[in-house]
C-alpha cells in the first residue's frame, strides 16, 4: 500500500514538471544552418573527383524568410573547385507544437541536386575550406506590461514603481533585447514623461549587418533599427543614440538604447502592453575543413 | 409539609434568580437593535461578463454585480462603478472609464431581508482592437464602486460624574466596555469600543473608538466620487468620517466641541473624545451616526487568445 501512495506521490512531481512553465521553448534562434554529411567530404578529395556542397537550411523565426545562402572555397579558380555563388532560399517559418518550437529545414545543393564540382590542378600538399554564408534579415519583439502611475502618491492594487525593471518576453532571436528600465515623471495637466532604458545584444554566432546589404554584401555599417509602441496609446517615442530613420550603429556586441515619450494618462495609474521590436540584416558564417586534397600522380 | 417545603425551595430558587440578576449595579446590555457586520456595498464581475478567456476576434459583455451587505439603504444611483487601470480604448470600454450608478434602489440587510440587495452595473461590450503579440495575452480587468454610506450606533452608556458616584450605585458603572454584539449596524466602519472615564466633578467623558474594517477606502461625506479620482482631492478627503452623536444632543465632541465632529483616521483607526455635564445618574442611549464616502475593488483577470 505504502508502495502505491509513493508511486503517486511521484507521479504527481513528474507532471507538474512537464505541465506549466509558461514559455515556448526552441533549441536556435533565428536561421541556422549544417552542411550535410559527406557534402562536401571532410577528409580528402582527390583530384577530378566530383563533389556537391550540400546545405541543410533552418528557420527557427516564427515569421517567413528569404535567405541569400553563399558558398566559395579558400582557393584561386586555377583549381576550379567551388567557385563563388549565391542563391536566393524563400524559409518558411517555425511551426508552433504546444510550446516547442517546430523550425522548418530545407535543402540546398551546390551547385544544384544533380551537378557537381571537381578540383583539378592540384600540387602536393594543398587543401582546401569551403566557406557557406547565410545573410538574412531578421526581426527581435520584446512584449511586456508596464505600469504607469500619473500620481506619485496614488496607492495602486498592483506594484507600479516610478522607477523599475521590468519583465519581457522575446521571440527566439539572435539579437535579444534585455533588462528593461522604466521611470516616469509627472510633467503635469495629467501627462508623464515615460523613459525606457533597454540593452540591445548580439547573443548569437554571426554578426549584425546593414539589412540594405542583404544580397549586395557589400561591407556597410551594420546598422538596426528600433522601434517602441506602448501599444493603444503611443509609438511616438524619441530615442538615443537612434537617427532620424530610426537606426543606430551597432559595432559592438551590447548597446544601450534609451527612448522617452510623454504619456496622457487619466486614470491614477494603467497597466499597458509594451512593444519592443529591432530590425536588423544577419551573417552567419561557417567552415569545413581543411580539407586534403590528393594530386592525380601522388603516389605514383 | 411536603408541599410547603417544595413551595419553600421555589422561592429560594427564583431569590437566587432575581439576585444574580441585579447585582453590583452593572450597566444593561444593547439591546440588539441591529445584524452587525462589516461589509458596506460588495462588487464582482458577472462570472460570463466577462468569460476569462475569449478569442480577439470576440464581442463579450462587462458586468459587475453589487450587493448591499450592510444596513444602510442606498437610493437609485447612489452607488456608482467603473473600469480602471487599462487602457480602456484598447478594449472598446471607453465609457466605462465614467463613473456609472445603480438603475434601481440598493436596499441593505435587515430583519425582514436578511440577504440585502443587489444591482447589476453594465459596462457594454468588450472587444480587443490590438494585435496580439504571440498566442495571447492577459489583463487584469479592475472594477470600483464608490457610495455614500451610514454607519449606526445604539449604546447603552451610564451618565454619572465624580459628584454623583455615591448615587450611581446599583444604577450602573462606567468600568465595563459598553459596546455591545447588535449594537452597530452592518457598515464597513464601525465603532469597535466605547469607553467612560470620570471628567473633572460633574461630566462623563466617552472615548469612541472608529475603524475602517471594510477593507476598502474611506473618505470625507460628501466627496464627490469623479473628483476623488483626482490626486488632491483624494489626499484632501481620504480617511475622515464625519460623527453626529444624535442622542444626547448636548454632548461635545472633538475639536469642534459640538455634537458633530469629523474624525481622521490613521492606519484605519481613530478615537473620537466627547463628554457631557451630569447632574443625576441614569442609563441612557448613546446613539451615533457615521458618515462617509466608501470605495472598494475588485478585478479579474482575462486571457485574450490570438
Amino acid at each position: 500500500m505504502k508502495y502505491n501512495i509513493l508511486a503517486i506521490i511521484l507521479s504527481v512531481f513528474f507532471i507538474s514538471a512537464c505541465v506549466g512553465g509558461g514559455g515556448i521553448s526552441s533549441n536556435g534562434e533565428g536561421i541556422d544552418f549544417q552542411f550535410m554529411t559527406n557534402q562536401p567530404p571532410t577528409d580528402e578529395l582527390n583530384e577530378n573527383q566530383q563533389f556537391r556542397v550540400g546545405i541543410n537550411t533552418i528557420n527557427y523565426g516564427l515569421e517567413n524568410t528569404e535567405v541569400n545562402l553563399c558558398i566559395s572555397d579558400s582557393l584561386s579558380s586555377w583549381v576550379e573547385g567551388v567557385t563563388e555563388s549565391c542563391k536566393i532560399i524563400n524559409m518558411d517559418k517555425a511551426e508552433i507544437s504546444g510550446n516547442q518550437i517546430v523550425p522548418f529545414q530545407k535543402k540546398v545543393y551546390f551547385p544544384f541536386e544533380d551537378t557537381t564540382y571537381r578540383y583539378i590542378n592540384i600540387e602536393p600538399n594543398m587543401d582546401t575550406t569551403i566557406v557557406a554564408e547565410a545573410y538574412y534579415k531578421f526581426i527581435t519583439i520584446a512584449n511586456g506590461q508596464i505600469c504607469i502611475k500619473r500620481d506619485i502618491e496614488a496607492e495602486t492594487p498592483v506594484e507600479c514603481e516610478v522607477s523599475s525593471q521590468e519583465q519581457l518576453t522575446s521571440n527566439s532571436a539572435p539579437v535579444k533585447i534585455t533588462s528593461l528600465e522604466k521611470k516616469t515623471y509627472p510633467i503635469g495637466n495629467n501627462k508623464v514623461q515615460l523613459t525606457l532604458k533597454f540593452t540591445v545584444s548580439n547573443s548569437g554566432a554571426g554578426d549584425v549587418i546593414d539589412v540594405n546589404t542583404i544580397n549586395s554584401r557589400e561591407a556597410k555599417e551594420p546598422k538596426i533599427s528600433v522601434r517602441v509602441s506602448l501599444k493603444g496609446i503611443t509609438t511616438n517615442f524619441v530615442c538615443n543614440p537612434v537617427r532620424a530613420d530610426g537606426r543606430f550603429a551597432f559595432n559592438e556586441k551590447q548597446k544601450t538604447i534609451t527612448c522617452e515619450a510623454p504619456i496622457e494618462i487619466t486614470q491614477s495609474f494603467i497597466e499597458n502592453p509594451l512593444e519592443i521590436s529591432v530590425e536588423y540584416g544577419y551573417k552567419l558564417k561557417k567552415t569545413i575543413g581543411p580539407i586534403k586534397l590528393i594530386p592525380k600522380d601522388e603516389g605514383f | 409539609m411536603k408541599i410547603k417545603s417544595s413551595i419553600l425551595i421555589f422561592l429560594v430558587i427564583c431569590s437566587l434568580v432575581f439576585i444574580s440578576a441585579d447585582c453590583g449595579g452593572k450597566t444593561p446590555t444593547g439591546a440588539g437593535t441591529y445584524l452587525g457586520g462589516t461589509q458596506g456595498v460588495t462588487l464582482a464581475f458577472k462570472a460570463s461578463s466577462p468569460v476569462p478567456t475569449l478569442q480577439q476576434k470576440d464581442t463579450v459583455p462587462v458586468k459587475v454585480d453589487l450587493k448591499n451587505l450592510g444596513e444602510f439603504d442606498l437610493q437609485i444611483g447612489e452607488a456608482k462603478a467603473k473600469i480602471f487601470g487599462i487602457n480602456l480604448a484598447n478594449f472598446g470600454l471607453t465609457s466605462a472609464g465614467n463613473y456609472k450608478g445603480t438603475p434601481g434602489i440598493l436596499r441593505g440587510k435587515s430583519e425582514f431581508f436578511t440577504e440585502g440587495g443587489t444591482q447589476t452595473v453594465d459596462f457594454g461590450n468588450l472587444k480587443y482592437s490590438l494585435p496580439i503579440s504571440g498566442e495571447l495575452e492577459k489583463y487584469t480587468l479592475r472594477a470600483k464602486v464608490c457610495y455614500p454610506y451610514q454607519s449606526k450606533a445604539t449604546v447603552n452608556v451610564c451618565m454619572t460624574s465624580a459628584n454623583l458616584q455615591d448615587q450611581t450605585t446599583g444604577i450602573c458603572s462606567i468600568t465595563e466596555e459598553k459596546v455591545a454584539a447588535g449594537d452597530i449596524s452592518g457598515a464597513p466602519v464601525q465603532i469597535t469600543s466605547i469607553t467612560q472615564e470620570l471628567r473633572g466633578a460633574n461630566q462623563v467623558r466617552f472615548n469612541i473608538k472608529i475603524e475602517n474594517k471594510g477593507g476598502g477606502k474611506v473618505f470625507l461625506s460628501g466627496s464627490d466620487c469623479t473628483k476623488l479620482e483626482e490626486n488632491i482631492e483624494n489626499l484632501d478627503k481620504k480617511d475622515q468620517v464625519v460623527v453626529i452623536v444624535t442622542n444626547p444632543t448636548d454632548i461635545k465632541c472633538g475639536q469642534e466641541d459640538s455634537n458633530k465632529a469629523t474624525i481622521n483616521l490613521i492606519g484605519n483607526t481613530g478615537t473620537l473624545i466627547c463628554y457631557k455635564d451630569v447632574t443625576n445618574p441614569y442609563v441612557e442611549k448613546l446613539n451615533i451616526n457615521l458618515d462617509y464616502i466608501y470605495i472598494s475593488e475588485t478585478s479579474k483577470e482575462v486571457t485574450i487568445y490570438k
